[in-house]
């Protein structure tokens, strides 16, 4: 921590999620209503809806000034938006021994989470129900969880931004919000693994001066299947009921993710699924299907199960 | 630290909304600019501010940077203010545009949020595109943080309209740390900011018939050296200019800035020398070596041109070892130019000698912590401890690699031709028809599992209309093909080092030469060929795929090389707008749509002007073959596909236009892609047809077929034209109506007209 900082806050999320808008009001209310100092900021790829967004937050007080502008690496407090994020270690590196992760989980998962305190909410399904983002969701389980913020501020601050768009839009704001301070759920966790270090962040790239092609030429063509976008999805995902496929092909043609699985027998055509591993849930395969068997879903442990690889373990 | 009160108010905004801030209450008369990451925001925050009628710039948005730089020219001859902002490949592009405002004597406040160049392309911070303009004429003032981007927006009028200077200004400062990097700022209010920067008095203008001027004449020698010592007793003016202008606006606000900025310089052995963002970061490792005994101190400048050298040889009067960091290298000088002129004013002062370490730190964005700041002093305290050799120029934060090189990560099986070759198109020319092609289809479920030339786990947005077309045309494509992506939503989401999508061969260039860039490769293949050193086997078919954006910025050199026709396919993915950048208006979006720079607001109604019609001017250009297609109508759109190929092999250069759902600034659900586009198609805002060889043909003619509905019933389908629905608005789009009605009338005149 830097000179006259007292918190330091990091969002970890995906575009799309409103993590940027949600740290932006929240550094905004320290601020203008709270009189103290802060910077925030967001990293990302481009502007493009599913590529990772980290936001950060620093707050101190207005005696001396805020000069540092790389990001958060010993986060106060930690909000993951999205459970397919647990799974980088980046995501939880440098959170502090006595800091607090808030983690947007379903209810019935189990993740596997860090001892400390952890506050667990469903915003998905709050955001769903509210037919909101579960930005504002996971902005009242943050201020339930950081004694420095001032809730009932914050929710003003809320109704403020939203109520320039229309009052229905800031009510349902204002009651996710409210929602996500009572229902998200803290306990000390004793059981899980420690956090990372902040050195767990500082992946090396993968080529180097000595190894990378000149140029910065890629030599191997398609890398990109090592990606893995499902966490783009918003809580929905395409279902195959192969009963009602007629392998028509209309699905395919359609889907920009490029992840239906197909294979020919003799002279006619099979689509055997979806590698779920691409599919960012735009549920265009569903709105074609002429008959029917593509249908949307809830998200669950059945994705894991229906997926079909496009490629075999060994090339992946 | 800034006083609170002296009646300024508190805010909590980023650089570039502090850039636009101040640019609102100074009123500029205009504005020329085209949108780059990361300055794209300030012309968008104007166009916001504008619409809800907050200033009246006239805000003019140009087809590329260098037209921007020629509109803020010419405007600033004509007496006004005139502001720009742009970064990197923006500032490079308008590079020619620069020494002329300067040695012509036409102050502009141009803004340049720092951003690497390219070669790889690269969006984030570093200062290679400011230091390619230290020859331009031009004052550059550094901003460091987002307050010091209003104060210097201010003060860079004022210094630039001096009588004495009268030289364009630029204000820099980093993009993303600190043009979007919101924080506590204090603003002036509109009265004072009036009253502080005056009116202009410009000494001639282009807009005075009763002093009619000769402005750029042909000047030979002996007369260019003394235009040009005129620049240098400028430069002279402004270095007593500004100091003097900066003890005026400490009186105003209670801030005061210095050419050469010190922090704990009294007693500091070892120094760092940087610019903006990381001189920030410096202080706080001063703090830190200071607890640990190491006097350290920073010094930042706020002037590189002039560069304030009398001063800085007085802040290091002391020191004993000098790290200059620089973030941009200039290749083979041995140093960045910062450090080679720190170096050049350090030579004058002979009484002293300072060993100096020059650095290359933060290239494309790279973090610049407080740790590297302490290990370039622990660097500097090594070297004059004589104890270990420290190299007097290096780099910070390069990496090896793992030696010897690790295989290569998972990838794609390779893509073998025939694999992806299956003839689902057969192409025949027909004589009953004056040779045109008639094209047969396999079933589309036949197609189905062929392979694709692009790989999944690409970055686009759920739902992207760009894939799905791209996917539809190249599947039809027989052969090994060779692509160029202009700079993009494709190309970006598809080429994020070290990853490919591509699983042919790609090239990237810059945004406006892509079609250029390519003919030059299609005409090495066949030079080669030629020449017998590349087989003459499958000839590969070369396709260019740009966005409409890349159609504005690139739309001389695809014209230039559709007239030496040459032999490749352009593709363009229409989606209406500048979306990689996030949002703003093209020529292509149509008139009354709503983008980030063609806002809805009480002032503003969206775009002001009808949309560009490229396929019309590739159809001027007499190519063999033009077409338009949409993923709804995917037969059509893969016949098209073929007959480009069989023209772009034989004959010369093909052009077609999809029209292509960007689902997150149409504002349109993800899923909703095709009846979104057929309602485009059925109300003939987007015809479906083909140019061969000189004669439209209409493929789908939703009048004939009696499916012709109104252009409102598309407006209602779109978030972005929501606001034409409303009752005000119908004579509006009455016209809108009466312009799509006489593109289309003119269409189906060329479709029945045996010679149009």
């Amino acid at each position: 921590m830097a000179g006259p900082v007292c918190l330091e806050v990091r969002f970890e999320s995906i575009g799309g999620l409103g993590a940027h808008l949600a740290a932006q009001l929240l550094a905004e209310m320290f601020v203008l209503c709270q009189g103290l100092d802060a910077s925030q900021f967001s990293s990302y790829g481009s502007e493009k809806k599913g590529t990772p967004v980290r936001s950060f937050i620093r707050v101190a007080e207005t005696t001396a000034p805020i000069r540092v502008t790389s990001p958060v690496t010993q986060p106060h407090i930690l909000a993951v938006f999205h459970e397919a994020l647990l799974a980088r270690r980046a995501t939880l590196s440098g959170l502090r021994s006595d800091g607090v992760l808030i983690v947007n989980v379903p209810a019935a998962s189990t993740p596997v989470l860090p001892n400390g305190r952890v506050v667990r909410l469903d915003a998905m399904a709050i955001a769903v129900e509210e037919k909101t983002r579960i930005n504002t969701a996971m902005l009242g389980a943050v201020a339930k969880a950081c004694p420095l913020i001032d809730a009932d501020v914050l929710a003003e601050t809320l109704e403020h931004h939203f109520g320039r768009r229309s009052p229905a839009l800031a009510a349902s704001n204002v009651k996710t919000f409210w929602r996500g301070y009572r229902e998200s759920v803290e306990r000390i966790v004793t059981d899980g693994p420690a956090a990372p270090g902040p050195e767990a962040a500082l992946t090396p790239p993968r080529w180097g001066y000595r190894t990378a092609a000149l140029g910065g030429a890629i030599l191997e063509p398609g890398g990109t299947v090592a990606n893995d976008h499902s966490a783009s999805r918003q809580g929905f995902a395409p279902r195959l009921d192969r009963t009602r496929c007629t392998h028509c092909g209309v699905c395919d043609l359609v889907c920009p993710d490029y992840c239906l699985a197909w294979t020919r027998e003799g002279d006619s055509t099979r689509l055997l699924g979806i590698d779920y591993q691409y599919c960012k849930g735009c549920l265009r395969c569903v709105e074609s299907c002429p008959s029917g068997a593509l249908t949307t879903e809830r998200e669950g442990p059945w994705v894991r199960e229906a997926r079909v690889p496009l490629w075999p373990k060994e090339t992946v | 630290m800034t006083a609170p009160g002296r009646k300024q108010t508190l805010a909590f905004l980023s650089g570039n909304e502090l850039a636009a801030h101040a640019a609102s209450q100074i009123n500029y008369h205009l504005m020329g600019y085209y949108p780059i990451t990361p300055s794209t925001e300030v012309a968008e925050q104007l166009s916001r501010m504008k619409a809800q009628g907050q200033h009246t710039i006239a805000m003019v948005p140009a087809d590329g940077e260098h037209s921007a730089a020629g509109i803020c020219y010419g405007a600033s001859t004509g007496g006004g203010r005139v502001l720009n902002v742009t970064s990197s490949q923006g500032l490079l592009y308008s590079l020619e545009q620069l020494p002329v405002q300067s040695g012509t004597r036409f102050p502009m406040v141009l803004n340049v949020a720092a951003r690497a160049v390219n070669g790889p392309l690269n969006i984030r911070c570093d200062h290679s595109d400011l230091y390619f303009v230290l020859n331009a004429g031009w004052v550059i003032l550094l901003a460091k943080d987002p307050q010091a981007v209003y104060d210097m927006n201010l003060l860079a009028l004022r210094i630039g309209e001096h009588p004495k200077v009268r030289l364009p200004v630029m204000v820099a400062y980093d993009g993303f740390f600190t043009s979007h990097q919101k924080r506590r700022v204090w603003l002036l209010k509109d009265e004072a900011v009036r009253r502080f920067v005056g009116r202009p008095k410009p000494p001639l203008t282009a807009l005075d018939p009763d002093h009619p001027v000769t402005i750029g004449p042909y000047m030979n020698d002996p007369d260019l050296i003394n235009n040009k010592y005129q620049l240098k007793l400028a430069f002279d003016e402004a270095a007593k200019v500004i100091p003097a202008l900066f003890a005026k606006f400490a009186a105003l606000t209670g801030r005061r800035y210095q050419p050469v900025e010190r922090y704990r310089m009294d007693d500091a052995d070892v120094v760092l020398v940087l610019l903006n963002s990381a001189a920030e970061t410096a202080k706080e490792a001063a703090d830190r070596l200071r607890l640990k005994r190491r006097r350290v101190g920073v010094v930042n400048l706020t002037m590189l041109r002039p560069f304030p050298a009398d001063a800085l040889r007085a802040a290091l009067r002391r020191a004993k070892a000098v790290v200059i960091a620089d973030r941009a290298d200039s290749y083979g000088a041995g140093g960045g130019n910062l450090s080679l002129e720190v170096r050049a004013a350090l030579q004058g002062d002979t009484s002293h000698r300072v060993l100096c370490l020059s650095r290359i730190y933060g290239l494309g964005g790279k973090d610049f912590t407080v740790e590297d700041a302490e290990e370039l002093s622990e660097q500097a305290f090594l070297a004059l401890s004589h104890r270990t050799r420290v190299p007097s120029f290096d780099y910070l934060g390069h990496t090896p690699g793992v030696r010897p090189r690790k295989a290569a990560p998972p990838a794609a099986p390779p893509l073998a031709v025939d694999t992806v070759s299956r003839h689902h198109a057969q192409v025949v020319e027909d004589p009953a028809n004056s040779g045109r092609l008639r094209v047969t289809l396999d079933p589309l479920w036949a197609m189905a599992p062929t392979p694709h030339r692009i790989a999944p786990g690409h970055g686009a947005c759920p739902g992207c209309g760009a894939f799905t077309v791209l996917k539809q045309f190249f599947r039809i494509l027989d052969g090994p093909v060779v692509v160029l992506y202009q700079t993009g939503c494709a190309m970006v989401v598809t080429t994020g080092y070290p990853a490919t999508a591509h699983r042919v061969t790609y090239l990237h260039n810059l945004f406006q030469n892509g079609a250029s860039t390519l003919s030059g490769l299609v005409e090495m293949y066949h030079e080669r060929v030629r020449r017998g050193e590349l087989p003459a086997t499958e000839e590969p078919t070369f396709v260019m795929v740009s966005g409409d954006g890349g159609m504005d910025i690139g739309l001389g050199s695809a014209l230039g090389t559709a007239l030496r026709n040459a032999r490749m396919i352009l593709v363009e993915y229409d989606n209406e707008g500048y979306m990689n950048t996030g949002g703003q208006l093209s020529y292509a979006t149509p008139q009354g749509h709503q983008t980030s720079t063609s806002p809805i607001g009480p002032q503003s109604r969206g775009k002001t002007f009808p949309h560009k019609d490229t396929p019309q001017l590739f159809a001027a250009a007499n190519i063999p073959y033009v077409f338009t297609a949409v993923e709804g109508f995917p037969e059509d759109l893969m016949k098209k596909a073929a007959k480009a190929q069989w023209y772009a092999q034989r004959e010369g250069f093909v052009y077609g236009k999809f029209l292509s759902s960007c689902p997150l600034n149409w504002l349109t659900p993800d899923d909703s892609v095709e009846t979104v586009l057929q309602a485009a198609v059925d109300c003939c805002f987007f015809p479906l047809y083909e140019v061969e060889r000189g004669k439209t043909v209409i493929t789908y003619d939703p009048e004939a077929l009696g499916r012709r509905r109104p252009m409102s019933e598309w407006f209602a389908l779109m978030g972005k034209t929501k606001h034409l629905l409303a009752p005000d608005r119908r004579a509006f789009v009455e016209s809108l109506e009466q312009e799509t009605e006489r593109r289309w009338r003119r269409l189906k005149a060329k479709h029945t007209h045996p010679e149009l």
